[in-house]
């Protein structure tokens, strides 16, 4: 339906605001059609979005200010009614700045409109001047709609309580559910990469069978071979540098080999958790006793933080150790020129927490997401399942570990056990 | 060595190179080796008596008969007898095994000269050891 003008055409149409998921039925537009030299400009003005607004904005204005509108709204209401005269009823109006003040500002600030309310009604009605039967009616008429905008005060608030309350526990499911939800993600991409490097393991150890019996005649008669120049070149142990460069660029060739399988045969030799009371602090500080001298000969200094007050975790403690002799062999090798390495132990709730933190070269954000996969690597010569393992252990014992990392300026890894139950 | 010296040793494996590669390392240091490339045949040169053996070193995995039946076998029949387990890949279960049965030492392959020569002489002090307490 149109209607025109000279230049403005105005109009009703019906339609549905495209932000609700599902239509609620047929809602009034106002349309504006703008004739401008030959050009025309359309306007779509949707009422229920207006309104809508409109709503939200009145119902998150500040208390003062719902108190001030709703005092400034009853006198208007007041003004209205003494203005129509007694015959004209008005009286549910009053509900209108009540139930909003209710809704917006609370339950105390209602129920103090409502008094309100009800004094602006008994005012106006003074000032009509109309002679009742007995001079206490008026009262009782004021007590009467002060008690029905009570009621109506107090049946939205305790809709709006149970609102709440129902949003709460809504919410508190919600997330409680997503949090599930993750867990069983967690547990599931858990179980699906154990099972690959279990296929790795078995893979492994069929492979490491057919290639190590003949790295080992290799070996062996590179020894010999090395024997066999040095007889030729006289038996006074001045080998010819050629011969001994060689036979040494072989020997390392064949180290390297090793090292390719010895990672594989990680997942192979992999024996079931043996789990028992562990000490974390004195365990890892008997262990990493070990590793001060190496670590020192590579520049890289080793700080320690152990929390005292750490109470033990089951876990098979030489497992536990390989993580991290292989969270600190990477570390080691992100700081080529030396560096610091931080080992510490904390307790976080139920938890204890194991870090192991580097400043050497860091990751960048990809590589942070993909470090725990399988065969993924950042360096040259890695095969890519040194944290497969750890993370593979870590979850064995009930565990996880994250990794945080800055490109150039280091990386953490943090291991979460659970400490042992009281008995 | 001095340990390996006029020492009879009889070797299991089914990979000829390997059996090659040990046989000569050994006879350089003096022992007398005899090959075996397979349980069959080790479990013949031992029970026929022709020669007398003083330490096996053997393979695990094998074709028909493994190591470890070897190893079983060599224990029950000649207990003082020792036998080194020289394996490709054995876990930890595996090596907690072939020692229950009496393996004297477990080595994995691939390993240098002076390893297998430490691991013999090992074996033989501690027979030596053995020999003089008992």
């Amino acid at each position: 339906m149109f209607v025109s003008s000279n230049s403005v055409r105005l109009g009703v149409s019906v339609g549905c605001p495209h932000y609700f998921h599902r239509p609620l039925g047929v809602l009034p537009n106002i349309e504006f059609e703008l004739h401008l030299e030959n050009r025309v400009q359309t306007y779509t003005v949707q009422v229920f979005f207006l309104m809508n607004r409109l709503m939200q904005r009145l119902l998150s204005l500040p208390k003062p200010a719902v108190v001030v509108l709703a005092l400034a709204l009853l006198m208007l209401i007041g003004s209205v009614e003494y203005t129509t005269g007694r015959d004209f009823a008005l009286s549910a109006v009053y509900l209108v700045p009540i139930c909003w003040a209710c809704w917006a500002a609370g339950r105390g600030i209602g129920i103090m409109v409502a008094i309100a309310g009800a004094v602006t009604w008994f005012m106006a009605d003074l000032k009509s001047g109309f002679v009742y039967p007995h001079p206490w009616i008026p009262y009782w008429n004021a007590l009467m709609l002060f008690a029905l905008f009570l009621t109506v005060v107090s049946l939205l608030s305790a809709f709006q309580t149970a609102r709440y309350r129902l949003e709460e526990t809504v919410e508190l499911r919600t997330a409680a559910l997503q949090e599930e939800i993750k867990e069983r993600k967690r547990l599931e991409a858990a179980k699906v990469q154990a099972e690959r490097l279990a296929v790795v393991g078995t893979m492994a150890a069929q492979v490491a069978h057919e290639v190590r019996n003949p790295l080992g005649s290799i070996t062996l008669n590179l020894d010999l071979t090395f024997k066999e120049i040095d007889l030729l070149a006289g038996g006074n142990g001045h080998l010819p540098d050629e011969g001994r460069t060689l036979v040494t660029d072989m020997r390392a060739e064949v180290r390297r080999i090793q090292r390719v399988i010895e990672d594989y045969l990680q997942f192979a030799r992999l024996p079931k958790v043996q789990r028992q009371p562990v000490d974390l602090n004195g365990f890892l500080d008997r262990k990493l006793g070990f590793l001060r001298s190496e670590l020192e000969q590579s520049n890289v200094k080793l700080r320690t933080h152990f929390d005292p007050a750490l109470p033990s975790i089951n876990a098979d403690a030489e497992q536990l150790w390989q993580t991290v002799l292989n969270l600190v062999r990477n570390s080691r090798e992100a700081m080529p020129d030396g560096g610091e390495l931080i080992i510490g132990t904390w307790r976080e709730g139920a938890r204890a927490l194991l870090r192991v933190s580097d400043n050497g070269k860091g990751m960048t954000g990809e590589q942070v997401k993909r470090v725990f996969e399988p065969f993924f690597t950042t360096k040259k010569e890695g095969t890519g399942l040194g944290l497969a393992l750890v993370q593979q252990i870590v979850t064995e014992h009930d565990g996880h570990i994250e990794c945080e990392s800055t490109n150039g300026k280091g990386s953490t890894f943090t291991i979460f056990l659970p400490l042992m139950e009281k008995t | 060595m001095k340990e390996l010296r006029d020492k009879s040793v009889l070797i299991v494996d089914d990979h000829t190179g390997m059996l090659r590669a040990l046989d000569k390392v050994l006879s350089r240091e003096g022992a007398v080796v005899t090959c075996a490339d397979g349980a069959a045949d080790a479990v013949e040169i031992l029970t026929g008596r022709k020669k007398r053996i003083d330490l096996v070193i053997t393979d695990l995995r094998m074709p028909f008969v493994t190591g470890i039946t070897v190893l079983y076998a060599i224990h029950e029949i000649f207990p003082a007898l020792p036998v080194i387990v020289l394996t490709a890949f054995g876990s930890a279960d595996v090596k907690a095994e072939c020692l229950r049965q009496g393996a004297a030492a477990f080595l994995e392959k691939p390993l240098d000269t002076p390893q297998l020569l430490t691991a013999i002489a090992g074996v033989f002090m501690s027979q030596q050891s053995s020999k003089g307490k008992a």
